[in-house]
């Protein structure tokens, strides 16, 4: 048998695949009997309360758009899972709302430091995000604040829509402490009192994440209250730009008083964790603390873990302060960080329906109930997140809040220990004193920078 | 002239170097490609990102990685090698263990082969969870059996002294069966006469073990010790789950990965880590090997 004639069965079935495909193609994206046909692609991370909020908002999009199918994809960010399912939404163009981490400042270092950005910098940077300082949704937003947090040679590459107290904040069952009679704490010897007081009753006072670092939100917290001490909140961006330069030029240094003194108070907190908790992962953490309700008062985790905590056991009286890290009470503040921001590549499909999207997303009764299913502090000003008891404390709290200090810059393939004290090591999680820790974090930033 | 399977003389002209020219292209594209590409990528500080610049900056990657600047290599290709070692050297080991109790006939002893393999099919993410779950420090069930032996608590993988030893136990219980399958052929294809000849002799278990088994399974233990050495030389998968490459556990397959994949991601640097690995890979791939095959020609 000639073999042309599987050849030409072979290129006839190839031929009409290919045009089976674009005609399936074609009836995704073009146009129909029953006009046009679109789709929208959302990605997020998952955190439980903003994915049950963007499917809702997702079906009242479809529902107002009549021909639009919202396409949402999702996935932890644990094991870098985002990171490659955004990077792949990217690469094939085909994303055309995407959350990312806000860059804040500190990611576009100086031209005198010779660092790249990496990141969603790097995107904003070449030009690769829209800038959505113009859109009418925009005006609902502090300005300043997004700027701060995703602004770049006076443009804004996307909507900061969650905030949250991340360092030094904890949860607390109410009752638990009502039982000994204490209130939320002031200032840093009242908190360390009742930790005393709590370890003396039989309790371990303070649960966390060790294995993934959350011990560092102690550091964190101390450190943010401790160098805005004195300061106008507005101020915070100014005291991150001042100690990266300080830092930069050699005249500050991880082995300064005072981060010793900072990393003393994180060590007398420290004797108070759940002995173990170096093993405890991120994922599990939220979970066992709300289900343990007769121990473990105080948690050291972010609020963005709301709903996992009132998933885990709906009836935990729970609140949220944030760690006094001075003995001045004014100066325990809420250092509060810049979190999932929506952006829009330049490469999106369909920009159009992306800022209709955006646009219905920043209705502030939508946006009401995006702070309520999140746990995040409101990013617009006509909005707060009231009505979840255990805000009461954070909702007393916001008006004098700042932007969390960001660390120096750090050179690419820098020494961990550069970026600061390294929590695995420091005792008691580790075995190496505080003095150790800081003068190897001092001398590998030196060796970092070139000096 | 006799007929040519393939059918005419043009069409046999043809056929040959469509059959290359199919599988090679997928050689090219996905594989061949990627690799010129690192090679490129760790000449520049480019983020990995579509769109953004590849900003080429000479060996300025290599230059932070042989400097002082860099801390992070050295202790990575330290874990590395402390990991490749341990984990090769107990997983033959533990093969052979098995290899040597079930390689029986019977019904029973095929299902408990199939059981040690099992693992081996499981996803590393599964394995991963399935293990962190178990050495939860609070709630696991690792933690009920250390209470009750060492009466105190660990924080298992969260313990700087302890971390890297589970990562390489997690990872013996997940490969060991694969060992297993090797050092079973192996011992299959040992003729009976020899044992015959050695029981004859006089010889004892451990003595026939020593001087007949062990040598005959050469080629099994070349096979083994190779594969595992450069299965668990890339390994970062399953290290990724279990402890992030914190406490002391971050090899340089993970470091790579963390570099051009993380949160700031950098493919220009990962790209160079990717090189540093294939070197390293390539020093001890060829040393094993040459080593290896030496011993097998002596015995």
């Amino acid at each position: 048998m000639s073999i042309r004639r599987p050849v030409a069965i072979a290129v006839v079935t190839v031929v009409a695949a290919t045009t089976a495909a674009a005609c399936s193609s074609s009836k995704s994206s073009g146009s129909g009997s029953s006009g046009p046909k679109e789709t929208l692609t959302v990605a997020e991370w998952t955190n439980p309360g903003a994915v049950d909020f963007t499917k809702a908002l997702n079906a009242q999009f479809e529902k107002a758009h009549p021909g639009v199918t919202v396409n949402f994809q999702n996935t932890s960010t644990a094991n870098g899972a985002w990171g490659q399912l955004s990077t792949s939404l990217l690469q094939s163009k085909s994303v055309d709302v995407l959350a990312q981490f806000a860059p804040t400042q500190k990611a576009f270092p100086p031209s005198f430091t010779n660092i790249k950005p990496g990141g969603p910098a790097a995107l904003i940077e070449a030009g690769q995000l829209v800038d959505l300082k113009d859109q009418p949704f925009m005006k609902n937003y502090d300005l300043t604040a997004q700027q701060a947090a995703v602004g770049y040679n006076g443009g804004v590459y996307g909507v900061m829509a969650a905030e949250y107290a991340g360092a030094g904040s904890i949860w607390y069952k109410k009752d638990l402490i009502a039982k000994y009679n204490m209130t939320v704490p002031t200032t840093f010897s009242e908190f360390l009192a009742d930790c005393a007081q709590l370890k003396a009753a039989g309790k371990t006072p303070i649960f966390l994440a060790g294995k993934v670092g959350m011990q560092g939100g102690i550091w964190q917290g101390i450190e943010n209250q401790t160098l805005m001490a004195g300061k106008q909140p507005t101020d915070s961006v100014q005291v991150s730009s001042d100690r990266a330069n300080a830092f930069w030029q050699g005249t500050q240094n991880w082995n300064a008083q005072t981060y010793k003194d900072i990393g003393a108070k994180y060590q007398q907190v420290m004797q108070y964790i759940e002995p173990a908790a170096s093993g405890v992962d991120q994922q599990t953490a939220p979970g066992i603390w709300a289900v343990k309700t007769d121990d473990y008062p105080f948690l050291l985790d972010g609020s963005w873990d709301s709903a996992t905590i009132l998933k885990a056991n709906p009836k935990l009286n729970a609140g949220l302060f944030v760690l006094p890290g001075t003995d001045n009470a004014a100066d325990n503040r809420v250092p509060v960080k810049p979190d999932l921001t929506w952006v829009v590549p330049t490469s999106a499909p369909h920009k159009d329906l992306a800022m209709q999207w955006l646009a219905m997303f920043s209705d502030p009764a939508n946006y009401q109930s995006w702070l309520k299913a999140t746990g995040s502090m409101s990013t617009e000003p006509a909005v707060s997140n009231t009505g979840t008891s255990w805000m009461d404390w954070l909702n007393q709290h916001t008006s004098d809040s700042f932007v969390q200090l960001t660390t120096p810059w750090i050179p690419q393939g820098a020494s961990n220990d550069a970026a600061g004290p390294d929590y695995y090591k420091l005792s008691p999680i580790g075995s190496d004193s505080l003095d150790t820790i800081l003068n190897r974090s001092a001398s590998a930033y030196t060796k970092s920078i070139g000096k | 002239m006799s007929r040519c399977p393939f059918g005419t003389s043009r069409t046999r002209r043809f056929i040959p170097w469509a059959s290359i020219a199919i599988p090679g292209i997928g050689w090219l594209l996905f594989g061949l490609y990627p690799s010129v590409a690192t090679i490129g990528y760790s000449f520049t500080r480019y983020s990995g990102l579509p769109g953004t610049p590849l900003n080429y900056c000479g060996f300025c990657n290599y230059t932070t990685a042989f400097t002082a600047l860099s801390g992070e290599v050295w202790p990575a290709i330290k874990t590395t090698l402390i990991y490749v070692a341990g984990v090769t050297i107990l997983q033959t080991a533990v093969g052979l263990g098995l290899a040597m109790l079930l390689n029986r006939p019977g019904r029973s002893y095929t299902f408990y082969r199939a059981l040690i393999f099992m693992p081996q099919i499981f996803s590393v993410a599964v394995v991963g969870t399935i293990f962190a779950l178990i050495l939860d420090p609070v709630m696991g069930p690792a933690e009920n059996l250390w209470h009750g032996v060492f009466h105190s608590t660990s924080a298992f993988l969260g313990d700087n002294s302890l971390a890297l030893p589970l990562v390489m136990l997690v990872n013996i219980w997940m490969f060991s069966g694969y060992s297993m399958l090797i050092y079973i052929a192996g011992l299959r294809n040992i003729p009976k006469p020899v044992y015959e000849a050695a029981a004859l002799d006089g010889a004892g278990k451990w003595r026939v073990f020593r001087h007949v088994t062990w040598p005959l399974l050469a080629p099994a233990t070349t096979v083994n010790v190779f594969l595992t050495a450069m299965g668990t030389l890339g390994e970062y998968a399953l290290i990724l789950v279990l402890t992030g490459g914190n406490f002391g556990t971050k090899t340089l397959g993970l470091y790579m990965y963390d570099s051009a994949f993380g949160g700031n991601s950098q493919l220009g640097y990962g790209s160079m880590l990717a090189i540093l690995q294939f070197g390293l890979t390539l020093v001890i791939g060829g040393g094993l090997l040459f080593g290896l095959r030496r011993r097998e020609i002596q015995l």
